[in-house]
């Protein structure tokens, strides 16, 4: 339903897509993932065709009417209330009907934002802001949603509602690319694709994409001991990649697996008394610190 | 040298309402020095308006706190001199270079002469951004900005940081730096109060407390906190707690 051939967006010098080719079949669910900078937003941008490619083809085999595009920005009426903007945005798509008021009424109760349907938008939080933007995106029917960090400020439970909704609409046929910041949610997606400095680096089931990682991912855990004791006994495992502390554990990236045998050896190895090594499942985390180019990324 | 530590933070009974909404409901709350606390809740649960008394921009209509030692209606003053902000919504200057901004904000806490400089060119370090201190923060991407901001807010050393969600939208990896950014901190005495929506971050924290409807409804250890509702992640908690109140 949606091809995309070697897509390209310059901005002056800045190169913010290169020759980005990717395929999404109808009903796919994909998650866009990638550091600042990675052309995320100018992606789903030139889908919605709210940018011109420099080069590249897009083809979408949809009604241009019926493409949903959510930005990251919250580009609702902030003198409006709740309502009032659900009302304007359903005419500016031309739905005047009983079913489009229902449907509104129903989107905000689904939201969450039923109860304060009369408050001005300025006051709603962050969250209930994006919370907003979706239900009005939602207004029209959608056979192609494009949402750009629609979740980034939502809190937890939210989220989950709101991914309920993303399932159902997949469910029923809708394609839905969205960007996101959380890997937990990308997870989820049928495919992530992975971009970096405009070009993408990887596309593929999150099952696949962890398959890949080549190295173990080991947890260090010793009771009572500071992160600074930690660290330094991350670096006494010879095959180490890297590590970083994740609350009282670190985790270490190894370029081989530890045995058994050199496992329980770990106190002993390291000086460290009651130092526990566990072997534990990579993360798309993990997957995608290893495929960043060290340079440009920082320390 | 006292004997006795006193705590980073400590609160009474704090409330706060604004016409009939209760936004913070007698919160009590003691943060040791050296902890990083994550304050979670859903968005609306009241954790800018406490972080915001804490700081003195707000008045709290009951309750009494202190911050380092410093009582937050009466000196909220000496307050804000010595912790550092980090808001939803940084204030850089846009025209000013990025070491500008550095230099700047070293200048207001009171920083000069070669102890500024040192201190600038170190933050640079730290950061990354010493490639782009000729920059002006405006023509700086989000990532980079937001780093500048967090420099600009530890320019004095504060020995307690306030982070109200400092990493909504930042890419997983950034936020893994930023968090070794925030341990360096910590194993150098600085306590943290960070807000956030990221679970796994919360995970990181050594204490987390959870805010409902203006009420600090749970806090402890995340491994306690698990435990004792016998559930294997702080999301879980999190939705167990809030749904259970809806």
């Amino acid at each position: 339903m949606l091809q995309v051939t070697e897509l390209t967006k310059s901005f002056g010098r800045l190169m913010a897509l290169y020759e980005v080719s990717l395929q999404v079949a109808r009903g796919e669910l994909v998650g866009l993932v990638g550091p600042d900078g990675a052309g995320k937003t100018t992606l789903l941008r030139l889908l919605a065709g709210a940018l011109e490619p420099t080069y590249g083809d897009i083809e979408v085999d949809v009604d241009r009417e019926r493409i949903g595009y959510l930005s990251a920005h919250f580009s609702l009426y902030p003198d409006l209330t709740v309502w009032e903007n659900v009302e304007f945005f359903a005419q500016i798509h031309g739905l005047h009907d009983q079913a489009a008021r229902r449907r509104g009424k129903h989107l905000l109760e689904w939201v969450g934002l039923a109860e304060f349907r009369n408050r001005l938008a300025a006051q709603l939080s962050g969250g209930m802001k994006q919370k907003l933007s979706l239900a009005c995106v939602l207004l029209h029917p959608t056979d192609l949603l494009l949402l750009d960090e629609p979740t980034t400020g939502v809190d937890p439970i939210s989220r989950r509602e709101f991914w309920e909704m993303i399932n159902a609409l997949v469910s029923e046929g809708t394609t839905v690319l969205l960007s996101t910041s959380y890997l937990e949610e990308a997870a989820r997606c049928h495919r992530v694709a992975f971009l970096h400095q405009g070009k993408l680096l990887a596309c593929d089931d999150p099952q696949r994409l962890i398959a890949q990682f080549p190295h173990t991912i080991m947890e260090l855990r010793a009771p009572g001991v500071s992160r600074a004791t930690l660290e330094e006994a991350a670096r006494r495992f010879p095959s180490l990649v890297s590590a970083y502390a994740f609350g009282d554990v670190m985790r270490l990236s190894l370029s081989q697996a530890l045995t058994d045998h050199q496992r329980q050896l770990a106190a002993y190895v390291t000086g460290v008394p009651g130092l526990e090594a566990r072997p534990i499942t990579p993360s798309l985390e993990d997957v995608f610190a290893w495929m960043l180019p060290a340079e440009g990324v920082g320390s | 040298m006292t004997l006795v530590q006193e705590p980073a933070i400590a609160l009474c009974d704090l409330s706060k309402r604004f016409d009939k909404f209760i936004a913070v409901d007698r919160v009590t709350l003691t943060i040791p020095k050296g902890v990083i606390f994550g304050l979670l809740g859903p968005n609306g649960a009241g954790k800018t308006t406490l972080i915001r008394m804490l700081l003195g921009v707000l008045t709290p209509d009951s309750g009494t706190g202190t911050v380092l030692g410093f009582d937050i209606v009466r000196r909220a003053a000496q307050i804000r001199k010595l912790a550092g902000y980090v808001s939803q919504r940084f204030s850089l200057y846009n025209d000013l270079t990025a070491e500008e901004n550095l230099v700047f904000y070293g200048g207001v806490y009171g920083l000069d002469g070669d102890a500024l400089v040192e201190r600038r060119d170190e933050l640079l370090e730290w950061t990354g951004l010493y490639s782009r201190r000729k920059e002006p923060a405006g023509h700086l991407s989000g990532g980079w900005r937001r780093r500048l901001a967090f420099a600009c807010a530890i320019v004095h050393r504060p020995p307690l940081l306030l982070l109200d969600e400092p990493t909504g939208g930042v890419d997983p990896i950034s936020r893994r730096r930023f968090w070794k950014f925030l341990y360096d901190l910590a194993a150098q005495g600085s306590s943290i109060l960070v807000t956030t929506h990221y679970m796994d971050e919360a995970e990181h924290c050594d204490l987390v407390g959870l805010m409902l409807g203006g009420k600090l409804v749970a806090q402890g250890r995340p491994a306690a906190l698990k435990a004792d509702l016998h559930l294997p992640t702080l999301e879980e908690v999190f939705v167990t707690l809030a749904s259970g109140r809806k």
